[in-house]
């Protein structure tokens, strides 16, 4: 009796064994169509508001390397390892062509890929598991009416264990959210569009150490392929601060007289909200800047009084006033210091950037431009110049470690800009 | 007080006010007019010449930061007579037709070919984005620095 006892005690065991490592495992496949569905089985009018969607949610900007539109590949550097981006375009084989709609919503929701792998939260399905029904059929409506590209990205190389897929079903039972009650009204769609489909949250908001993001802490900034994305929240370090109207021009046009100008992967997330509905871009603007300090009746922020004398003042007044005396009007001529991010913030990281690389233009829209000075400026003479334009141009305190931040930047690179080519991810016209 | 630079190798004296922009000197004083002033403004690439192994726009980068630098000018790749790799390219694919962008042209792709031997044409694309030429000559350009690629690797 007592051996009976003790064998069903064991089988109930590995049957329990059994039914963790099967749910960790993979979820269900889903089947998969016989054939991409047929682009006129869609409703123009619904593949239109897909594309105003996909365009707030920036899908190609990291779905896409240079003009091969979602075809993926665009590298993605973490602490976890490198991975690359997916073909989401509708190839039966290199891309979702063979996904059922119900496949799609899972994946958008739970991060679950058709054939039951777990994806990788790089894919922003933490934010996009808020959205509507109404709003998922539209985006799998365009992008199953995307041209179809055959290119396989290059695979992941991630560190073990982040390479254990299984493992993020544990991840995601800690990390993902509770999806958010129907929005309704208007000042609840911002919200929905800045949490859910705009995912502003996965740059501009710290990650813990397993990469999830920080809920106590949204929107306080964050940090994105070396560069600092900054806090949207009371802590925005904006000279001027925000509001719904400037932030409305900047997402729209890519700058602001106040504000400055978009840059890094912010550049080409703008490229993007351009083609979005004016109406849901002027949601998200409003959403976000309630979230930033109001305008006070006080002064706008002014230089100070110019000093001469340093190395730093001589370097600037020869190399950077040309275009940063704020005669000319954005985004033709360079904003004034005064009114800078970069110059403001508390880390020096994106000013010494913007210096020694400058601002890439961006394929195919109107931007801003900058020439970068990394051949031409010596460390020194760079650190004098963030010293002095630090002092000159904002009330905070000087910036430590100036050497160290400078070396980081120097040896990281110009970097790859998101919408760059990566050798071997496109097949070369020769 | 005199300013001391390296150009192709050579070490100059120069007397300019510090805040001169390269390009002035180089033109006026050294009588090295390569590079060309095309904006002023680090737009076109025209006055691009190559420092410590960078493309900088020399009509933006005042002397004062120069000295210990190693600064490269189209007449540093060679001359009529044994002109470089990328001058040969240039005049192989016959990539200039009013020239004036051709030696900002060059001097960027020599930037290029001295971190990366054999670029791809994406490669090449992304790293001449910032210089212009407004006769369109950009194809020829373009094959004239893949060809580039090539001899200095026949060469080596």
């Amino acid at each position: 009796m007592r051996r009976t006892g003790a064998v069903i005690s064991i089988l109930a065991l590995a049957v329990i064994v059994a039914a963790a490592a099967l749910w960790l495992i993979r979820a269900p496949e889903i089947l998969p169509l016989n054939a991409p569905p047929a682009s006129s089985g869609f409703a123009p009018s619904l593949v239109a508001r897909g594309a105003q969607l996909a365009a707030a949610g920036a899908c190609n900007s990291c779905h896409t390397v240079g003009t091969r539109s979602l075809s993926g590949g665009v590298r993605f550097g973490t602490p976890f390892g490198t991975l690359y981006s997916t073909n989401i375009t509708p190839d039966p084989r290199a891309g979702i062509g063979l996904w059922s709609e119900t496949a799609f919503v899972r994946a958008m929701r739970m991060g679950v890929s058709r054939d039951g792998n777990q994806l990788y939260p790089v894919f922003p399905y933490d934010h996009f598991r808020l959205l509507s029904d109404a709003d998922l059929h539209a985006l799998y409506a365009w992008t199953m009416t995307r041209a179809p590209l055959r290119s396989e990205p290059r695979g992941n190389a991630l560190h073990f264990p982040f390479n254990v897929r299984p493992l993020l079903k544990l991840w995601k039972l800690f990390f993902l959210k509770a999806p958010m009650q129907s929005a309704a009204d208007s000042s609840a769609r911002g919200i929905y569009l800045t949490e859910g489909l705009a995912h502003c949250g996965a740059c501009h908001t710290h990650r813990n150490l397993l990469g999830a993001e920080r809920d106590s802490d949204p929107l306080s900034g964050g940090e994105v392929d070396g560069w600092e994305a900054y806090a949207l929240n009371g802590q925005s370090v904006a000279p001027v601060p925000w509001t719904a109207d400037a932030l409305f021009k900047y997402l729209h046009d890519g700058w602001d007289a106040e504000h400055g100008v978009a840059y890094g992967p912010m550049a080409a997330v703008i490229a993007e909200l351009r083609h979005a509905a004016p109406s849901d871009v002027r949601e998200i603007a409003r959403a976000v800047a309630a979230r930033m300090p109001r305008r006070a009746a006080a002064a706008p922020p002014s230089a100070a009084a110019p000093d001469r004398s340093s190395r730093g003042a001589a370097v600037f007044a020869a190399t950077c006033v040309n275009c940063h005396d704020g005669s000319r009007t954005l985004p033709f001529g360079g904003i004034a210091l005064q009114y800078s991010s970069a110059v403001s913030s508390p880390s020096p990281r994106n000013l010494i950037r913007l210096v020694l690389h400058g601002i890439a233009a961006t394929d195919g829209v109107p931007s801003a431009i900058m020439p970068g000075f990394d051949g031409a400026i010596s460390d020194e003479d760079l650190m004098s110049l963030l010293q002095y334009v630090r002092v000159q141009f904002s009330q905070r305190p000087a910036w430590g470690d100036l050497e160290q931040e400078i070396a980081g930047v120097r040896k990281a690179g110009a970097g790859e800009e998101p919408h760059r080519a990566e050798p071997g991810a496109l097949r070369d016209g020769d | 007080m005199a300013i001391e630079l390296d150009v192709n190798g050579r070490a100059v004296s120069v007397s300019a006010d510090p805040s001169t922009p390269l390009l002035y000197v180089l033109r006026n004083e050294l009588r090295l007019n390569g590079a060309k002033y095309g904006c002023g403004l680090g737009q076109c690439g025209a006055c691009t010449v190559v420092v410590d192994g960078a493309a900088v726009f020399s009509c933006l980068v005042p002397i004062m930061m120069l000295p210990g630098k190693k600064i490269t000018t189209i007449e540093g790749l060679g001359t009529a007579e044994h002109p470089g790799p990328l001058q040969s390219a240039f005049i192989e694919k016959q990539a200039a037709q009013c020239g004036y962008c051709i030696a900002g042209m060059i001097m960027r792709a020599h930037a290029l070919l001295l971190k990366n031997k054999r670029p791809s044409m994406q490669e090449i694309r992304a790293h001449m984005e910032p210089n212009l030429c407004r006769c369109g000559t950009h194809m020829r350009i373009l094959a004239a620095v893949k060809r580039a690629s090539e001899l200095a690797d026949a060469s080596a």
